[in-house]
Parts: structure tokens; sequence; C-alpha cells
């Protein structure tokens, strides 16, 4: 028996504001490209991306920019925003927690505001909450943008984060490489 | 149908939308009452329901009177709370209070509802015996549906847009008034800038409570001292990563502070002054990590007898007066970066 007249409910979730960002065609190789690396200062972070510039520059990263956030918990500063317009990518991160991983999402979409192709390099558990900020943005594929390390994140050691580091390189390539779908 | 078949049939129904609300994720757990057009309508009254109050994060909902009116409705509010309700999501969506990083983030981030102003009397917000809650419905409500604004219009569900790792008490709902007994103005007129005589709503983060116990002191530095205690001893997520406490003062505190002369902003400065915690308290991966790279200010003093406050100012902190007798005050720790907001009622 039902009495509740479920077609008079007003929705409690309402609609979302703006759905306009899209993703940059990514890069056709890393080779030559400028790249930042926008670490939020979460531990374990500056390790990761040491052996990630590595690697980038082993590829043929033409150059390879390093920025620290003052803190994980809000955007990146304008005057890093203004130097992400003279690069061809960035990757942010790493993102460990719900908030520092949602500001990493941030700095993501407002590098591709700018029309560079970015990836936000989020740890497992966090990989919905990022995927939710993408989709909320308006982004629905956005799986090869959103890079995955295992969780816990910050409490590895060098040689536990060193074990998947070039796994990590590999997925950040093939996110920063990747062609979203339009 | 007999009347007492058609209060079953009514009460049904409600048992039967819970069961829905559950099933849509719109309930966080209680039992809600059904957002009908008709109840929507009344609560809305004679506001512009498509009016835009705000975008709440992750999902990016936008906060329109019509769709906060729904979730006031789902809590339980009465219609004459709602402008209390629309001026908290007003508030809560000033970048400020930081509600990107609050919904989602691991830490127990509750939102806090410091009801200020004639506004609280009129429809019934407890400042008295019991106004942290439970027993009043106001309080509960109110609190209630700014919560659930979070969970429905900003997506904000547990391992979803809501990361919190355990969660806490104080995210289901924190709403209290100003003790009518303050011996100070009010919080509203003295921090919030509002007008004597005006009503206003202030929302603050609410990370952890310690309920602080002193009946003896009568002299104000050794009550002080007992808050100090108290504060280091939560302070330590303040200490590493910034931003200062609420400190809810029951009346008879804030009396003997008061007496000997104590302003709130002397309150607020002693506190900033006093409440330090020796660097030696943390192990040497948080200094590192946390205290070196997120308090810079302070990390120059690197001996383990540093002593490290919370916040970077008085003005992080905050002293507000609610409570019936007895000499039991709170004090709240926050959000690192998330600050308070306060917004005048019905403006």
């Amino acid at each position: 028996m039902t009495y509740l007249p479920l077609d008079t409910l007003v929705s409690p979730e309402g609609d979302i504001a703006s759905r306009d960002k899209k993703l940059n065609p990514g890069l056709q190789t890393v080779a030559g490209a400028r790249i930042m690396l926008l670490d939020n200062t979460k531990s374990n972070s500056d390790v990761l991306f040491d052996l990630l510039e590595k690697y980038l520059l082993e590829m043929g990263a033409s150059t390879v920019t390093r920025r620290v956030k003052s803190t994980a918990g809000k955007p990146a500063a304008a005057h890093v925003l203004a130097e992400v317009r003279d690069m061809d990518a960035v990757v942010a991160g790493v993102g460990d927690c719900g908030s520092c991983s949602s500001w990493t999402i941030h700095d993501v979409l407002a590098a591709e505001g700018l029309g560079i192709p970015s990836v936000g390099v989020v740890s497992d558990w966090f990989k919905h909450l990022a995927a939710l900020e993408f989709s909320a943005a308006g982004v629905a594929d956005p799986a090869s943008r959103i890079v995955v390390v295992p969780h816990p994140f910050g409490n590895l050691s060098d040689e536990e984060v060193a074990a998947f580091a070039d796994k990590l390189a590999v997925d950040v390539i093939t996110g920063l490489t990747s062609q979203p779908r339009l | 149908m007999t009347s007492a078949q058609s209060r079953e049939a009514e009460t049904d129904s409600l048992a039967e939308f819970f069961s829905y609300a559950v099933e849509k994720e719109w309930s966080d757990g209680l039992p809600v009452i059904p957002p009908t057009a008709t109840r929507v309508e009344q609560m809305i009254g004679g506001l512009d329901p498509d009016r835009v109050l705000g975008v709440i994060p992750p999902r990016n909902g936008l906060a329109t009177v019509r769709t906060v009116a729904a979730n006031a409705v789902m809590a339980g509010c009465l219609p004459e709370y709602f402008p209390v309700v629309v001026a908290a999501i007003e508030a809560a969506c000033d970048p400020r209070f930081w509600l990107y990083g609050l919904i989602p983030t691991t830490s127990p981030g509750g939102i806090g509802v410091l009801v200020s102003g004639p506004v609280a009397e009129r429809i019934g917000v407890n400042g008295g015996n019991m106004s942290l809650g439970p027993g009043f419905r106001a309080n509960m409500t109110i609190g209630r549906a700014v919560r659930l604004c979070a969970r429905n219009i900003g997506g904000g569900r547990p391992a979803n847009g809501d990361m919190t790792t355990q969660g806490s008490p104080n995210l289901i709902s924190l709403c209290f008034a100003e003790s009518p007994d303050s011996p100070w103005p009010s919080y509203g007129v003295e921090r919030g800038g509002m007008t004597p005589g005006q009503s206003s709503v202030t929302v603050f983060s609410a990370l952890s409570m310690i309920s602080m116990f002193d009946t003896v002191s009568n002299d104000p530095y050794q009550l002080l001292r007992s808050f100090v205690n108290a504060l280091t001893r939560i302070s330590t997520t303040n200490v590493l990563i910034g931003n200062g406490p609420f400190a809810v003062l029951c009346p008879e505190h804030a009396r003997v502070l008061s007496a000997a002369g104590f302003t709130r902003k002397d309150v607020e400065r002693f506190l900033y002054e006093h409440v330090r915690v020796p660097l030696a308290w943390f192990n040497p991966e948080n200094v590192r990590e946390y205290v070196r790279k997120r308090r810079p200010v302070w990390a120059y003093s690197e001996g383990p007898d540093a002593r490290i406050p919370m916040g970077q100012s008085p003005e992080e902190f905050h002293v507000v007066v609610s409570g019936g007798p007895g000499s039991h005050s709170h004090v709240i720790s926050s959000l690192s970066e998330s600050f308070a907001v306060t917004k005048a009622v019905g403006a």
C-alpha cells in the first residue's frame, strides 16, 4: 500500500551549478614538453616527484619545473598559476586525504582552464572523490587524468615509494597524452 | 476511514518515506519528514524560491531557497526557523568557511551554527540549559538542516563526497544560541559586526570538543588557567596545521572573568598568548611534515622547549557564552583553513 505521493516531493538535491569545464587534448608526447610538478606539501609527495622528475627527463621532457604550495588545504597561488601558462603539462598531488585531494583536483581543473593538460595524483581511497569533483565540473570521463598511488601513502618509506614510482610515471604519461572524449 | 485508521495511514506513509529517503541516500540515518510541495512552499514563505544562496561542493549543487527549504522540511524545521537556515547556508557558502575542504575532509568537521540576537528567543533556539543539545527542536533541526544541505546539495555522502575517517556526533547537528545571561555584549555584535538588536548566524568548524570543568576558581587567572589546560590538550591539530578554537563559556565562568574586568577580547588574547604546545610533544615526523611546513612562522623555534600557539593571532580565538547554571564549559577545536563567518538573519 502506498500512501505517499512521491510525484509531489521537492528534490533535496537540486541542480548542479555549472558543468562547463572541458579537458584539453593531451600531449602528443612528453618529449620536448615543459612540465610542472605541483607539490602540495603532503608527506612523500617530494619523494615521489623526485623520482617522477628523473623519469620525465629520461623520456625527453625539455624542462621539469618544481613548485610547492604553501599548504595542501588551499588552491595553488596566483603566481604559480601564472607560471602554469608557460607549461605544456601539469602534474599535481599527492592527495591522500579528503581536503587535499579536493584541492589537488581544484588545481588540475584550474590548469586545464588555462588550456594546459594536467593530471592529479591521489591515493586509492580518494579516486571516487576525485571523479565526483571532475564530474561536478562537467568532465564526465576523467579516468586517465586521475592517477592513483596506494593508500595509505604518507607514511611509506622511500623504498616503498620507489617500488611503484615507475608504474606511476607510466600512468602519468598515459594521462598527459590521453585524448579526452569530447 | 475512521480517524484512527487515517492516523495510522499517515504514520505508515511517514515510515515508508523514511525508507525511501534512506534508499535515495537523502537521510542521515534518522527519520525525515517528506518534502512535499506544500510543506516546502510553507517553509519558503515569502522568499524567492529560485534565489541562489550559494554553491555547495564537492557536487557543486545549487543551494536555491527551494532546495534548501526541502532539506529544512526533511530535518523537521518549522517555517519560522527558515530565515536562520538561509543565513547559515549563505554564511557556510562564503569561501572563508572553506566548504570545499570541510565537506570532503577526512577530519571530523562539524558545521557549528551560533544564533545571536532576538531571533533566538523568538523562534526558540535555546541558549540556556542544554543548549548544545539534545532536547530543543529549533537547535536540533536547524543544525541538521544545514548538514542535510551539505549531504544532499553538496553530495557529501559517506566514502563518496564526505571522506571523514570516523565521523562525529557533531556532524549530525550542532546549533545553539548565546546565553541571555552573558555578561558581555553579544558575539554577533562584538565579533560579527552586527548592530545591537540585530540577529545573526555564525558558522564555525567544530572539530573536537572537550568539557572544561572548574567549580572552584574565583580568581580569573586560575579559571583561565583551567581553560588553557583544556585547550592545550585538544589543540594538537590546530598547532600542527593552524587556526584557533571556539570556546563556549557557561555564564558562571563568564561572570567570574567579567567581574574581574575581562572583556571578551581580553579573554581571547589571554588564551592566544597562553595556549602554547611544546614542540617536544610532537614526534620528529610530525615536526618535519607539519609544524615546519604548515606553521612556518614558528618553525624556526626548533628547540624542544619551543612553544607553538594555536592559531596565528588572537582573532582566531572565539569566545561565546551559552548554557545554563553549573560550572561546565566547552572548548572546540577547528579545521585549519576554515574561518568563522557571520551573516545577518533576514537581510
